[in-house]
């Protein structure tokens, strides 16, 4: 795919266009191991030089070039929902670079909502570039310390003597437990998370950091549950209601925690939380269905041939089920995380397919 | 005076001493007094022996897992049911040495809350114990014993049935000796066979009830029939019971629960159960359109087997783990699910994942079926899974479909990790929409009024 630019009229090297090609093809090989936190600093990093090599002279324009590149990404699978994140992180650190001096909170009133704030500023490229690119490297250095913020809560969060039940296999909540781990003791339960048994990747891990480690059947979770201090998971995304798109399987454990008022807290960092909301349950807007060779095996040809085998990817969990976030900007509540996500983006951008930058040309925005 | 003897042996290898002093012990003194501990020890293997040959495999060498030999002790005294209790107390200490490193396949370290269930154990022979001349096991019961405990008959209901007819065997075979009354010796003879049994794998409900039905039997027979009447007696009522109890109340429930199968059903049930396939296949008989989805979860997967019958019949399948449940939840219209027991309470007894599969289906306003014969009602109360429940083979939990092997394969030699593979699980009366029994159509809650009416009619 050749990064096009038609639409904006400018130049980018070649050497950006390559680079551009190379984390498109990234992002479209490796969708099934691909860890978030490697991804998105490679997506930081890429767009970053973007930002530095391609022409552009005011805000506006380079807004235009980010998004039209944006269309080459396979950004509208539900796969890529941190990559997306993070450019709306850097869309949002352009707007407001750009807006400086004359910095428009919502806060400040109505009248701030009709103030655009993509007016042509003072502030030329050079100048623009260097502050964006300062923030650029506040954001990366955010991101590298988001997990180590998450995993130092640990220790206000577990007791000890604890039973903790967690779902497959998550980085975050792995190295939350861990941590600790060097303070309390504690048991923890996995749940297998079949048929691609992530749980057991998770458990061998957690056993190797000297956690006692008891691996159960997704079926025992409800028998089980009610045995248990609290449910700890990782998730993929985090929804802008604080609803979740976690592994398959998650929605049933925390109806089972609901069940028995076992509190579900959730171990994400900030860059999962999107601002988008479940429109639809259907695999192509929200799920993913993959192959079932994990759940039968295809020697069984008759029953292949004759019955329909779903193996979906994803789970919704309604935000209702969760009883905490931990994130690296600290714990909050569900109902809290409208608030986050105001900071964080900015509602142009939270459709990134939105090119309406150039709508914005007098001081009424609407 | 300090005098070592021996028992068996009456070796006296006395060493006299003055008060308070201690003697230095020459080598052949030591030795003496060491295989004197020996001697003492293999007469006390000796004895246990004994007992073991007389209590039928009752005291069967429970092999002590490390630092497990109290709650073995505690599983040894609760996993011998019903009528064992003639059993010896001293069963799960052995005083002899281990004999070679037997593999351990109770696996390192325990799951305390689950500390009180037996541990898996089947992988030494259920009939290593026993001896040919002297075992008071029928071999009917022994080739039974093998056979549950290697998992070829499962199922409330297969298990209740084969056991009947090893039971109908031993009555054929029993010969009642001269001095004694058929009404009370053949409980005595049946006892040892049945507590074999559950050391061979934990009895099911259904086998309970049956069990305490012809003990019941047994001892109301009377006193003047002649013995081969008596037996024709009892041989009548465990066919009786079969037929009543399995057969035909099977056939009255699948007539209930066909008549609630309507055209246009998506109905759900739990992996493999021979009276909901009957149903299925019954309903499919009396050409009714409907689909169904099989919800199936690891590590056994029975639900593949229940899949194949169905296509067979022609019945449009599909199939899903038990993680996906709420993926498809929205499109089914009824769960049918089956049960091992119903307990006094209400509680449904079933194969781990109902629960689950119960729960789900309530919050999507589903209608929960449950169908149970009046014979597997208990009297046990609980509200939770986990006091009365069964530990299956957890290297089954190993088993993956690619080629990979898990992650946690090496378990037993991590002292940090345990598998744990549960059998049964609770599910409360409040997500169970209704029970159908062959004598009616019941709320979960009305167990106890339909337990008190069979008792009343005994």
């Amino acid at each position: 795919a050749v990064v096009s630019t038609q639409s904006t009229g400018k130049k980018i090297s070649k050497d950006t266009v390559s680079r551009l090609e190379e984390f498109a093809l990234y992002l479209r090989e490796s969708k099934k191991e691909r860890r978030s936190y490697v991804s998105v600093v490679k997506t930081v990093n890429v767009f970053r030089d973007l930002i530095c090599t391609s022409e552009w002279v005011t805000a506006r324009e380079l807004i235009k070039i980010i998004k039209s590149y944006c269309k080459y990404l396979p950004l509208s699978q539900s796969n890529e929902t941190d990559v997306s994140n993070v450019v709306r992180r850097i869309l949002k650190i352009i707007r407001e670079e750009n807006a400086g001096s004359e910095a428009t909170s919502f806060a400040d009133g109505l009248s701030s909502f009709f103030k655009s704030d993509m007016k042509a500023s003072s502030i030329g490229r050079p100048d623009l570039q260097d502050n964006i690119l300062n923030s650029i490297v506040e954001l990366l250095s955010e991101l590298e310390t988001s997990k180590s913020n998450i995993i130092n809560m640990a220790l206000e969060h577990i007791h000890s003597n604890e039973r903790i039940l967690t779902f497959g296999h998550s980085n975050t909540v792995r190295d939350f437990l861990l941590h600790g781990r060097k303070a309390r003791d504690f048991e923890v339960i996995v749940c297998e998370s079949g048929p691609s048994l992530k749980g057991h990747k998770m458990a061998a891990e957690l056993s190797d950091g000297g956690i006692k480690t008891t691996v159960i059947p997704d079926s025992s979770a409800f028998a089980i549950i009610h045995a248990v201090n609290k449910v700890i998971i990782g998730t993929h995304t985090i929804m802008a209601d604080g609803a979740l798109r976690a592994p398959n399987g998650v929605h049933q454990l925390a109806m089972a925690a609901k069940y028995f008022s076992v509190p579900v807290i959730v171990c994400a960092a900030v860059y999962k939380l999107s601002p988008t909301h479940l429109c639809s349950y259907d695999p192509d807007a929200f799920n993913k269905v993959i192959g079932p060779e994990n759940m039968l095996n295809f020697s069984n040809e008759k029953l292949h041939s004759k019955v329909l085998i779903s193996n979906p990817d994803f789970d919704y969990v309604p935000s209702d089920f969760i009883e905490l976030f931990i994130t690296n900007t600290g714990g909050h509540a569900p109902s809290y995380l409208y608030r986050i996500i105001s900071e964080l983006y900015h509602p142009e951008d939270y459709d990134l397919d939105n090119m309406c930058v150039e709508a914005v040309e007098d001081d009424i925005c609407i | 005076k300090a005098v070592v003897s021996t028992q068996s042996t009456g070796e006296q290898v006395g060493v006299s001493l003055k008060e308070g002093e201690q003697p230095p012990k020459t080598k052949a003194q030591l030795k003496a007094e060491r295989r004197a501990i020996q001697e003492a020890q293999r007469a006390a293997k000796q004895k246990l022996k004994e007992q073991q040959a007389q209590g039928g495999g009752a005291g069967k060498q429970k092999q002590p897992p490390t630092g497990a030999k109290p709650a073995a002790t505690k599983s040894a005294a609760i996993a011998t049911k019903p009528s064992a209790k003639g059993k010896p107390a001293d069963v799960s200490k052995p005083t002899t040495k281990q004999p070679d490193k037997q593999p351990d396949s109770c696996g390192s370290g325990r799951v305390e809350i689950l500390s009180h269930l037996k541990l898996y154990d089947r992988n030494i022979p259920p009939t290593q114990a026993l001896s040919y001349t002297s075992s008071k096991i029928h071999p009917a019961f022994v080739k039974l014993g093998v056979q549950m405990a290697r998992d070829i008959i499962v199922g409330s209901n297969a298990r209740c049935a084969a056991l009947i007819c090893a039971v109908k065997t031993f009555i054929e075979d029993y010969n009642c000796p001269k001095t004694k009354e058929i009404r009370s010796h053949l409980n005595i003879a049946l006892k040892p066979c049945f507590s074999y049994l559950a050391q061979c794998r934990m009895m099911s409900v259904s086998m309970e009830n049956f069990i305490k039905h012809i003990k019941l039997q047994i001892t109301k027979t009377s006193p003047d029939l002649s013995d081969n009447e008596a037996k024709e007696e009892l041989l009548f009522e465990c066919e009786n019971f079969f037929k009543e109890n399995i057969y035909l109340a099977g056939k009255s429930i699948s007539e209930k629960a066909v008549a609630r199968i309507v055209n246009g059903d998506m109905i759900l049930i739990y992996k493999k159960s021979q009276l909901i396939l009957h149903i299925l296949l019954e309903a499919k008989r009396q050409r009714k359109q409907f689909k169904v989805m099989v919800v199936d979860s690891r590590p056994d997967l029975t639900g593949v087997a229940s899949c194949e019958r169905l296509t067979a019949a022609g019945i449009p399948c599909s199939y899903v783990y038990i993680n996906s449940c709420t993926y498809i939840m929205k499109k089914v219209t009824k769960v049918l699910l089956a049960s091992d027991a119903l307990l006094a309470n209400g509680y449904v007894l079933g194969p781990v994942g109902t629960a689950m599969i119960g729960l789900i289906a309530s919050n999507y306003n589903t209608p929960v079926i449950v169908c149970c014969e009046t014979y597997k009602f208990s009297e046990r109360v609980q509200t939770d899974s986990i006091l009365y429940n069964e530990l299956a083979d957890p290297d089954s939990m190993l088993k993956t479909l690619n080629a990979d092997d898990s992650l946690v394969a090496g378990w037993r030699e991590s002292p940090n990790t345990r598998l744990v593979n549960l059998v049964y699980d609770t599910t409360p009366p409040a997500l169970v929409s209704i029970v159908i029994t062959e004598i009616a159509e019941l709320p979960c809650t009305s167990a106890p009024v339909v337990l008190r009416r069979g008792a009343v009619k005994l």
